[in-house]
């Protein structure tokens, strides 16, 4: 079945959530698991699913990058005794925002329509990238249990 | 009667509102309490914290060594600039009270950023995030036995090489990523902990370490420029007038300067040494905590070699001061959304997060009426979401599992949230709502979009009704959130 973001609020019933957790093995830096969860096999194609991780932690690479401007906010940041940041909006935050956007264009465009959401890691601590998993409420004959 | 389109005679009666405790203080109306100012997230945050500004400050509980700080710095640079500068930048030269007015302001402008801002504190796990590792742990581990609390869960990760044991939070129910640690003091799992500051009244971790650093870093400077100061200004007077009569000029000076002196003496030294403790700290990229612990060797080569240094001094220190600030993560002045936390949208994780900090911060019986309140939302968001003009016809029974869900799931007795909260009051709650509705299926129920209040307008016929809804209501405490739930009764068992 085909669904848009609006339709799964109302007619479809959650039946099961994924959590694809970090991968800590560059540090502590923001990374999460390629490795494709088992319960989608059947709900999106493998190579659809990783692309997104990939490009999350693209984002995320790119939001924790230690370079010239980094440093460069840094230093403008303590010479400022860090007031500035009452102005300003930090590197990371504007990543951020891209990042938002970038997860709800997906799920309007491939996620929703599989009857899948993501979830913004950033509501769950960046501990996991949450993937609600939905069943239809018409298809199915009783509700299912979380 | 029929419920839902509204019937004449209903339209005109008036309602009076059931007292849900015992002062018999009138509930608030629905219209109102729908309209009434949503909590903020800070307001429900299961750790120890104290917030001011509505959420913006956010320190923890003990707080009385930092007003003792901050009386320190303040006294004795206040008695600097007052007493000493006058003198000095007459004799000497002008930028003395002028930088020492800049360190000063640099000084304060740290501390209260160290103070006030969230060290990197982790949001404890959902429910839902909680059900799943246990369950992942359990295939792990096998079945243990029930109520004997399982040795601590360990996760290892292989990072640049070296292996990293990660170790399960049983309070914020996750796992602590590398470098993180639970602070006991605040009861919240700080990432990259590096210690509890009772001289700022806050943790210091991941976000604020650069502020501590340059607190304690200029705060060394102020201290050795004011002692420094304070002892050339005796030293200028006692060459012009002699020692003793310098001292004897200025009676009422004499004893702040020498406790200026003598305040600055000591704090030089051990300020002077954290600050030079926290430089080694951060150009060899470790925490206080793992230093304490001995966790990695310094010597290249050697078999435990800190993983995360850069290898080099210059990175080590510009990563730790200069890298990006990451964002809060708790988000402490959000809305908690009324929504259900099964309904999709980003409001999802909101939603979720709320619920789950106002259900660990309450008691059994609380938490029998807040997942009351969550099967009733699951229900009757629908509802809420669309325009009140849907009738309650197209609210399905309780008795049917057609009911989203979670809610299904609660009326098989499963508690909420799934495994992490075990309630089984919350159990027994349920199924004396159900019950309710079906013992008394010819008794109207009005729907709130109707009254607007639930029904003091029970037939008369119905004492055991009116008991069973005490009883419920009786399990609640004195907040506005069992309100909630008796409306949601209300609606549930309305035809």
């Amino acid at each position: 079945q085909v669904h848009s973001l609006q339709e799964l609020r109302r007619s479809a019933s959650l039946a099961t959530k994924v959590f694809v957790q970090r991968d800590y093995s560059d540090g502590t830096t923001c990374q999460f698991q390629t490795k494709f969860p088992p319960e989608l096999e059947s709900r999106i194609e493998r190579q659809l699913f990783e692309e997104t991780v990939k490009t999350l932690n693209g984002f995320y690479a790119e939001a924790e990058k230690i370079g010239g401007s980094s440093y460069l906010e840094g230093c403008l940041a303590c010479a400022t005794a860090y007031f500035i940041f009452l102005c300003m909006e930090t590197h990371y935050e504007k990543v951020l925002k891209k990042i938002s956007k970038y997860i709800q264009d997906q799920n309007e465009k491939i996620y929703a329509p599989r009857g899948l959401l993501l979830t913004d890691p950033l509501e769950r601590g960046m501990r996991v990238i949450e993937i609600s998993i939905y069943e239809d409420r018409c298809s199915s004959g009783s509700s299912s249990s979380g | 009667m029929t419920p839902g389109g509204g019937s004449g005679p209903m339209k005109d009666c008036e309602y009076s509102q059931i007292s849900t405790h015992s002062s018999s203080s009138p509930m608030e109306s629905p219209h109102k309490k729908k309209k009434s100012v949503p909590k903020r997230k800070w307001e429900v945050f299961p750790g120890r914290n104290k917030f001011f500004c509505n959420g913006r400050i956010m320190m923890a509980r003990q707080t009385g060594v930092f007003y003792l700080t901050l009386v320190l710095i303040l006294v004795t640079s206040g008695l600097f600039f007052a007493f000493d500068c006058p003198y000095l930048s007459e004799k000497i030269t002008p930028a003395i009270p002028a930088i020492g007015g800049i360190l000063f302001f640099f000084v304060m402008g740290t501390l209260l950023r160290t103070s006030f801002s969230d060290p990197g504190v982790l949001p404890r796990a959902t429910p839902d995030e909680a059900a799943d590792l246990e369950r992942q742990i359990d295939i792990a581990n096998g079945s243990s036995s029930g109520g004997y609390r399982p040795p601590p869960r360990t996760k290892e990760v292989i990072i640049n090489g070296q292996t990293v044991k990660l170790k399960y939070c049983f309070t914020c129910k996750i796992f602590r990523p590398p470098r993180a640690s639970h602070c006991s003091l605040c009861d919240n799992c700080v990432e990259r902990f590096d210690h509890h500051c009772p001289w700022v009244g806050n943790c210091v971790g991941k976000r604020n370490y650069r502020f501590f650093y340059m607190f304690i870093l200029s705060l060394s400077f102020l201290t050795v420029f004011i002692f420094a100061f304070v002892i050339t200004h005796v030293i200028l007077r006692s060459q012009q007038t002699g020692f003793l009569n310098a001292l004897k000029d200025s009676p009422a000076r004499y004893p702040f300067t020498e406790t200026n002196s003598v305040v600055c003496f000591f704090s030089v030294w051990s300020i002077v040494g954290l600050s030079g403790f926290h430089t080694y700290l951060i150009s060899s990229n470790q925490t206080t905590n793992e230093d304490i612990k001995g966790s990695w060797s310094n010597k290249r080569g050697k078999e435990n070699y800190n993983p995360y240094s850069y290898g080099n001094i210059f990175t080590n220190c510009c990563a730790a001061l200069c890298g990006p600030l990451s964002p809060s993560l708790i988000d402490r002045r959000g809305f908690i959304q009324p929504d259900t936390p099964q309904l999709a949208g980003p409001s999802n994780g909101i939603t979720m997060y709320g619920a789950t900090q106002s259900q660990s911060n309450m008691c059994d019986q609380d938490q029998c009426i807040q997942s009351t309140k969550f099967v009733l939302q699951a229900a009757a968001t629908p509802l809420l979401q669309s325009e009140p003009s849907i009738t309650s016809e197209e609210l399905p029974l309780p008795g049917k599992t057609s009911i989203s869900g979670p809610c299904a799931a609660l009326t098989l007795g499963q508690p909420t949230p799934p495994s992490s909260m075990p309630n089984l009051t919350s159990d027994s709650g349920l199924t004396d709502i159900i019950p309710l509705k079906e013992e008394h299926e010819g008794h109207q129920f009005l729907t709130p979009e109707e009254a607007p209040s639930p029904p003091g307008m029970l037939p008369s016929g119905s004492p055991i009704t009116h008991s069973h809804t005490m009883h419920v209501l009786s399990l609640a405490s004195q907040d506005s959130l069992h309100e909630d739930s008796v409306r949601g009764l209300v609606k549930l068992s309305s035809v």
